[in-house]
């Protein structure tokens, strides 16, 4: 039976709320590999709606996690999303903190 | 860790982004069918003309190599990012340098150990073909260029035993695997233009 008094809960919950939202972790973790990309790829690989994408990139570019270009290519517009270094930074933190947490928990 | 899994599928999927619609293969294909059109020329004129084949077979080579990008980038503008959207993957790197410098010393010295009545320029070609197509088959995880891999190494092992002739040896492993390769990307773009509708704005 699981030691409840082994679990860090505070560790837990000092996680980043803002990147530890399933939609959000999903758009960081794709941000995070690439050097940037567009919202149609992201759209895509996240399976999320246009509006729902538009809030949580909102959110992540309020933070200042993620920074939008908008370029165009030709005549084409292109919206290019990317994670600042603030950003990766923070996600880089998340991850190793998730880490933590998830070595911590007993078998 | 699921998380670290997760973070390795999209690193992957933004890999094999760029073979996603077939463009690269086809490219990849026809530079290996004018490698083995140049060869075969090579070994066809005569020799106070070689030099002059030569150039034109090294200027053809690089033209390709250097226009494919252009061309590539085209169509990849007027199809694919209306389809799959657009990626910037940089310069990551899933093949360690290490492993890129060991092979092509194995394939060297390979050429160097090897009986002189083995027929070098099919084993020699084969290998290099192998070792270029399993380098981009494991960065990108494509199940599909492992396949033309092993295809490949067949088709080697096919010229080896029938290839009496240099130029068969010579052009044989660049014109099979290019014909493959022609053929995967081919069928690759077709699946892709039903698969991947244009996204409705």
């Amino acid at each position: 039976m699981a030691e409840i008094d082994d679990v860090d809960v505070g560790a837990i919950a000092s996680l980043d709320k803002l990147i530890h939202e399933p939609a959000r972790l999903a758009i960081m973790m794709l941000l995070y590999v690439v050097e940037g990309a567009d919202f149609l790829y992201v759209k895509i690989q996240t399976k999320l709606t246009n509006g729902n994408l538009s809030s949580h990139v909102g959110k992540l570019e309020g933070a200042g996690y993620v920074e939008i270009e908008k370029t165009f290519k030709g005549k084409m517009p292109r919206t290019i999303l990317r994670l600042t270094a603030e950003g990766r930074g923070a996600f880089r933190t998340y991850l190793n903190e998730m880490r933590d947490v998830m070595n911590g928990l007993p078998d | 860790m699921a998380a670290e899994q997760q973070l390795d599928h999209y690193r992957r999927q933004a890999n094999r982004y760029c073979f996603e619609d077939g463009f690269m293969e086809m490219v990849f294909g026809t530079i290996f069918l004018v490698m083995a059109i140049g060869m075969f020329l090579m070994f066809s004129v005569d020799h106070a003309y070689m030099w002059i084949v030569t150039i034109g077979f090294l200027v053809v080579v690089f033209s390709l190599a250097f226009g494919a990008s252009r061309l590539v980038g085209g169509l990849k503008e007027r199809i694919t990012y209306l389809r799959s959207g657009y990626v910037e993957t940089g310069n990551h790197k899933a093949i360690p340098r290490w492993v890129e410098i060991a092979g092509a010393l194995t394939i060297i010295g390979v050429s160097f150990v090897m009986p002189n009545d083995f027929p070098q320029p099919a084993i020699i070609n084969a290998m290099g073909v192998t070792f270029i197509l399993g380098t981009i088959a494991y960065r990108v995880g494509l199940s599909r260029l492992y396949g033309v891999m092993f295809l490949a190494i067949a088709l080697g092992f096919v010229v080896f035993y029938i290839g009496d002739v240099d130029v068969i040896q010579a052009a044989g492993p660049f014109a099979s695997t290019g014909v493959l390769l022609l053929i995967s990307g081919g069928l690759t773009f077709y699946n892709y233009l039903h698969t991947h509708p244009v996204e409705a704005d």
